[in-house]
């Protein structure tokens, strides 16, 4: 009797990056996402537990927080996306949020790209119809927005002046195209 | 150089320095940058441009801007042949291939100028009277034949080769315009604080300061302009957009605007796009469009050589472009007087200053008579003359006299018209002023204030002052303060002084829609047969649908409308104009959204596989699923669909087969009420489903119709995993939103969609349960006994989690294998790798709907809205126990009427007879009419199980009518034949094969 194979993963996007002057976009690899949504009436508990738990203060509204590489997106009321480097995420906020939330794992449903550079806001005009200024969407910026057609998370980088953009997995080829198509019309314009 | 004999020795905004090669039909010219095409022929001395649209009469530049209603030529070649540019308004640049359009054999010699001669009797409402009958020759004989005739160029016939985008942005004030009161208004909104966006449709900006002889206090006003842009571009918080026309003004603060990246160039950079679609979003804007000048109408007013005052100016100054050799001015507004002085000093002679108002202003005359020019003050221009071009001008003098000039220009100037057509974009109409003798834009849409010489200010001096206002005004209202500022001053101007208006009984061709060969004839028989709104004068004599949308038209149209029917101008009004503003090219609305981008497309985790498979892909909603996958024969040529779906099947049901579900929508639902909001979904209980079971599930929706079906599972005690059609995943989240948020916003449940978090595969067929012992192990036990029929587990494969679902669409042993997306291409290999020694085969969708139709499940074909659980056979399904969405109006008299069509199963009586989806049912014998219709075919499959055609079918009374023969009746493509009704489930109707 043979072992039980095991299953390699595969990455959401394709190879390589997306440059330009002032432009850097690149998957980061290696995340794992879940979706977070509170027990009716416990959403003070659950903050007061992920605090505790992560050193994280849970966003209210459509904000992000970090602390130590685990990110928190308010993605609607009471629900969050979190992303981490922890290969157990959903698992530990879980248990953590054992009776005050629902977690689901999204490892599998989101790629993350990391949208960088002092273009990155000319780039993400050109699909997100949101203003990015950031004197409107500042340092804790976050929105569940549409990037062209499709639907993504986006937020800003914790740290950086750069963007974080949660893609679905089946839409990445798509988003992908799209990415390159603005990369090459921001070299050829400036 | 020599071989631009109308170019001026010096001034000018071009770049003299170098010099750019174009061509017109062919022949070699030469002009600089900062040309137009129309400045560059002008200055070659070619005067001649197009023909017109109706009448084929010869045409020259009418202006020098994007209204240009005359000089509309082709541009380009191949590929990006674009017709119907205005030269006025293109962009010269080296290496330009332009063509004149709408003639045969050439410009100078067109056959359908005769069309010209026929003109007494072409005139407004000619085709609606005269091809009326016979009516069926209206689109097969007179419509194509006039559209061949009536030319407006060729559009490209290959492919667009280039790219466009949109782009979305943000800003407090957007100026609309950059003359002097949009420049002003733009420093004063940026001093303020505010961020600024500015668009220019022209290539320069400044408007009149680059087009006139001005100053602003004591320097050029040229200069002036100059610094303002620099000012501003240099600012991080301001955008400039130059080649940017706003073309429309939509709500909430919106506005479309859009800037043509590369028409100045013979082709775009690489990656660059041509075109870029802007959507603005701005607190406040300020329009500053200016006012274009109005045409004066008398016979031979569209020559070649008959140009607006204002664009003889601006070639002047602007172009450093001589318009003439030697010209008269017909000038109804004072300021149009200035242009003798002008021309003069560009070095053209200036024969006569014609103006038809009596009692004008001394001074006026004599600025004129000092440059020798002969003064007619109450003259009117009697014709203009020359052919193709401008060679005389006839004037009746005040004492009926009449005069002859020789003269190749005739420069026109009759008023200017306030151009407000933005400001009517959300409906809100022109106001007229008597005061002013112009509409105004008055009333305006939310956050839009108006500057300038649209607004009504005349002078220079004025539109600076009111430009300064608005943008302060704006910043204001967005939440900034403005600082005081020094007004500017312009020179001292004319005003317009008495307004002249084009009087009834015009004899011989007189236009006032140059594009669209409107007379001011024909606006007089409008009037004559009964027209009296503007609105349909402008439907009846096609007076501004040209493209131009009648910028240079409407107004002298309206005067004209208003004087013979009495109403004066404030009650004939003006139309209201709807974007765009200028035209705007599909492609720029499409930007990114073209071919293979035309929408979203969704990959399966597994798509790489399916490729590998050989599979053809079809479209599932967004989705690419596997339709089929062909082989090779060994007999003969690559399977087609049918013969690859009907071997895929046949495995299924011999064999064991590997399908991709990963489609089907998923979602989490959690909490301690995730049975209880189940039970109010579903029309069937759920909530007492045990753990590690799944239950089949129909929903409804409010209105008692069928919404979905799918199944559900239960994890754990509070915790489940419903499944929806691909096609309903997302109705289905949203409709489960609703109901958790709105309807019962007391219980305690959540629910998340896993749709994409999870990879899924059918495992079909009576050998799926080796395949999958083979795979796990014998740790685990897939027996009937451990794993019986609609049981679900939680195991893992490695590390992998996996979720196992003994679940059959197909009718036989089957399974449902899920991991997480990531290893979802993984598993497709590793089942194949598993499946090899039992013969696995790969099916698509295709297969899929065979297997489902010989079991006769509802899909796609049956969930069409319009179903009832008891039309599909599942009236059962119904509790009666407890309520659930849809359960009350369920039971409407006509949802329970028994002559519903009703789910049967049909089979065609010969077996080879090709059954269609869409046929219509009908008893045998009966005349096929709508009140004999019966039902209808909603899927169909050829069956290798029974060796023929079947189908599912809606038939009235259709369970009562097993074993009758009806017949299906398919007019579209030629379908009629006989089919039994039978119960619709074909294959292994006691369910011993799917519970194997």
């Amino acid at each position: 009797m043979v072992e039980p194979p095991s299953l390699d993963a595969a990455s959401v996007f394709p190879p390589g990056e997306i440059t330009g002057p002032g432009l850097r976009v690149f998957p980061l690899d290696g995340l794992m996402f879940a979706a977070v949504a509170a027990r009716r009436g416990r959403t003070v508990e659950l903050a007061a537990t992920i605090q505790a738990t992560f050193g994280v203060a849970l966003p209210d509204g459509p904000s992000q927080a970090e602390s130590g590489g685990l990110s928190f997106i308010g993605v609607g009321p009471g629900a969050w996306l979190a992303v981490g480097s922890d290969p157990a995420l959903a698992t530990r906020l879980a248990e953590a949020g054992q009776g005050l939330a629902a977690v689901v794992d999204q490892s599998g449903a989101y790629g993350l790209l990391a949208v960088e550079g002092a273009a990155a806001r000319a780039l993400l005009a050109r699909a997100v119809a949101l203003d990015l200024d950031p004197e409107v969407f500042g340092e804790r910026g976050a929105a569940v927005c549409a990037f062209g057609h499709l639907g993504v998370v986006l937020w800003r980088a914790p740290g950086s002046d750069g963007f974080r953009m949660a893609l679905q997995r089946s839409t990445a080829a798509d988003a992908w195209r799209h990415l390159a198509h603005a990369a090459a019309s921001l070299k050829a314009c400036g | 150089m020599s071989a631009q004999p109308f170019r001026l020795a010096t001034g000018g905004a071009i770049d003299r320095g170098s010099t750019t090669r174009f061509a017109f039909d062919g022949e070699a010219y030469a002009g600089h940058p900062g040309d137009t095409l129309a400045s560059a022929l002008l200055a070659n001395g070619v005067r001649l441009m197009a023909r017109s649209f109706k009448y084929h009469r010869p045409r020259g530049a009418l202006t020098a801007g994007p209204e240009e209603p005359n000089a509309l030529v082709e541009l380009r070649t191949g590929a990006r042949r674009e017709p119907n540019t205005r030269a006025t308004a293109a962009e010269l640049y080296d290496g330009l291939e332009a063509r004149s359009q709408n003639r045969w054999p050439s410009l100078q010699l067109d056959v359908l100028a005769l069309n010209g001669l026929a003109a007494p009797v072409l005139g407004a409402g000619f085709y609606y009277k005269t091809f009326m009958w016979p009516r069926a020759f209206w689109e097969r004989v007179y419509e194509p034949a006039i559209r061949r005739a009536a030319g407006l160029g060729r559009a490209a016939d290959a492919a667009d080769p280039d790219t466009y985008e949109k782009v979305h942005a943000f800003c407090d004030v957007l100026v609309i315009g950059s003359g002097p009161a949009g420049l002003a208004a733009a420093l004063a909104a940026r001093r303020a604080g505010a961020r600024v966006i500015l668009c220019e449709e022209d290539f320069s900006l400044g408007g009149r300061l680059i087009a006139e002889a001005q100053e602003i206090d004591g320097a050029p006003a040229s200069a002036w302009a100059e610094a303002a842009e620099g000012e501003l571009r240099a600012d991080p918080k301001v955008r400039v957009l130059q080649r940017t026309c706003v073309f429309g003004v939509f709500d909430g603060g919106e506005y479309g605007a859009l800037e043509k990246l590369a028409d100045h160039l013979a082709a775009p950079a690489p990656g660059q796009p041509r075109q870029r679609l802007w959507k603005i979003v701005a607190r406040r804007a300020v329009l500053a469009s200016g006012a274009l000048e109005r045409p004066l109408v008398f016979p031979g007013n569209d020559r070649p050589g008959v140009m607006l005052a204002g664009a003889a100016r601006a070639y002047a100054h602007r172009f450093a472009v001589a318009p003439g050799r030697r010209a008269v001015v017909y000038a109804a507004s004072d300021d149009a007087w200035r242009t003798a002085a002008d021309l003069a000093a560009a070095g053209v002679d200036v024969a006569a200053v014609v103006d038809p108002r009596p009692d004008l202003p001394a001074s006026l005359r004599q600025a004129a008579e000092r440059i020798g020019a002969e003064v007619l003050v109450g003259g009117t221009v009697m014709a203009a003359l020359g052919a193709p071009c401008l060679r005389r001008v006839e004037v009746r003098a005040a004492s009926g006299r009449i005069a002859a000039f020789r003269c190749d220009l005739l420069a026109m100037g009759g008023g200017w018209t306030p151009l407000g057509g933005l400001a009517s974009n959300l409906g809100h109409r022109l106001t007229w002023s008597p005061e002013r003798q112009a509409f105004l834009p008055l009333d305006l849409p939310p956050g839009m204030a108006v500057a300038g010489a649209v607004a009504g200010a005349l002078t220079l001096t004025d539109c600076l002052a009111d430009g300064v206002r608005r943008g302060a005004e704006g910043a204001a209202d967005a939440g900034f303060h403005a600082p005081s500022s020094t007004p500017l001053r312009g020179g001292e101007e004319a005003g317009a002084g008495p307004a002249y208006w084009p009087r009834p009984g015009t004899k011989g061709m007189a236009f006032l829609d140059f594009q669209n060969d409107v007379t001011a004839k024909d606006v007089e028989l409008a009037v004559r047969e009964g027209y009296r709104s503007v609105e349909h004068v402008k439907r009846y004599t096609t007076l501004g649908m040209a493209t131009d949308q009648g910028k240079t038209s409407n107004l002298n149209a309206h005067a004209l409308t208003a004087q013979l029917s009495g109403l004066g101008m404030e009650a004939a009004g003006a139309v209201i104009s709807r974007p765009p503003h200028q035209p705007v090219a599909i492609a720029a609305f499409a930007g990114h959204s073209r071919g293979l981008d035309f929408r979203p497309t969704r990959h399966t985790p597994a798509h790489a596989w399916a490729l590998a498979h050989g599979a053809v892909m079809t479209d599932s909603g967004a989705w690419k699923r596997a339709s089929y996958f062909p082989r090779q024969r060994a007999d003969g040529p690559v399977e087609d669909w049918l013969q690859a779906a009907v071997r895929e099947a046949a495995a299924v049901r011999a064999g064991v087969g590997v399908c991709d579900v990963s489609t089907l929508g998923k979602i989490d639902i959690q909490g301690p009420d995730a049975g209880a909001l189940l039970d109010r979904l579903y029309a069937n209980r759920f909530s007492n489903l045990a753990v590690g079971r799944a239950r089949y599930g129909l929903m409804l929706r409010e209105d008692g119709l069928v919404l979905d079906d799918g199944t559900s599972a239960r994890l754990a005690e509070d915790r489940w995993v419903m499944s929806t059609t691909t096609a309903n995943a997302a109705r289905v989240m949203q409709h489960l939103d609703f109901a958790r948020q709105v309807l019962w916003p007391t219980l305690d449940v959540q629910a998340i969609s896993v749709s994409e978090q999870w990879a899924q595969f059918a495992v079909a067929g009576p050998r799926s349960r080796e395949l999958l012992q083979a795979l796990f192990g014998p740790t685990l036990d897939l027996s009937n006994r451990a794993f019986p029929y609609m049981a679900v587990a939680e195991v893992r494969l490695g590390e992998t989690p996996v979720r196992l679902f003994r679940l059959s669409f197909s009718g036989e042993l089957a399974f449902e294998v899920a991991v997480p997306a990531q290893y979802g291409l993984a598993l497709a290999r590793t089942l194949m790798a598993a499946g090899g020694p039992f013969g696995v085969t790969p099916y698509g969708l295709e297969a899929l709907s065979i297997l489902r139709i010989e079991k006769g499940h509802p899909a796609g074909g049956e969930l069409n809205g319009q179903v009832t659980a008891g039309d599909l056979g599942l009236g059962g399904l119904m509790s009666r126990k407890k309520d659930f969405i849809g359960r009350v109006l369920a039971g409407r008299p006509g949802l329970i009427d028994p002559d519903r069509p009703t789910l049967v199963g049909l089979r065609a009586c010969e077996p080879s007879q090709r059954l269609r989806t869409g046929a219509h049912l009908l008893a045998p014998g009966v005349a096929a009419t709508a009140e004999a219709d019966a039902g209808y075919v909603t899927s169909t499959a050829y069956s290798p199980a029974l060796g023929g055609w079947i189908g599912l079918g809606l038939l009235r009374r259709g369970p009562t009518r097993h074993g009758e023969v009806v017949r299906a009746y398919d007019p579209l493509r030629g379908g009629d034949g006989e089919v039994v009704v039978c119960p619709p489930v074909f294959v292994d109707p006691e369910g011993g094969r799917l519970r194997g």
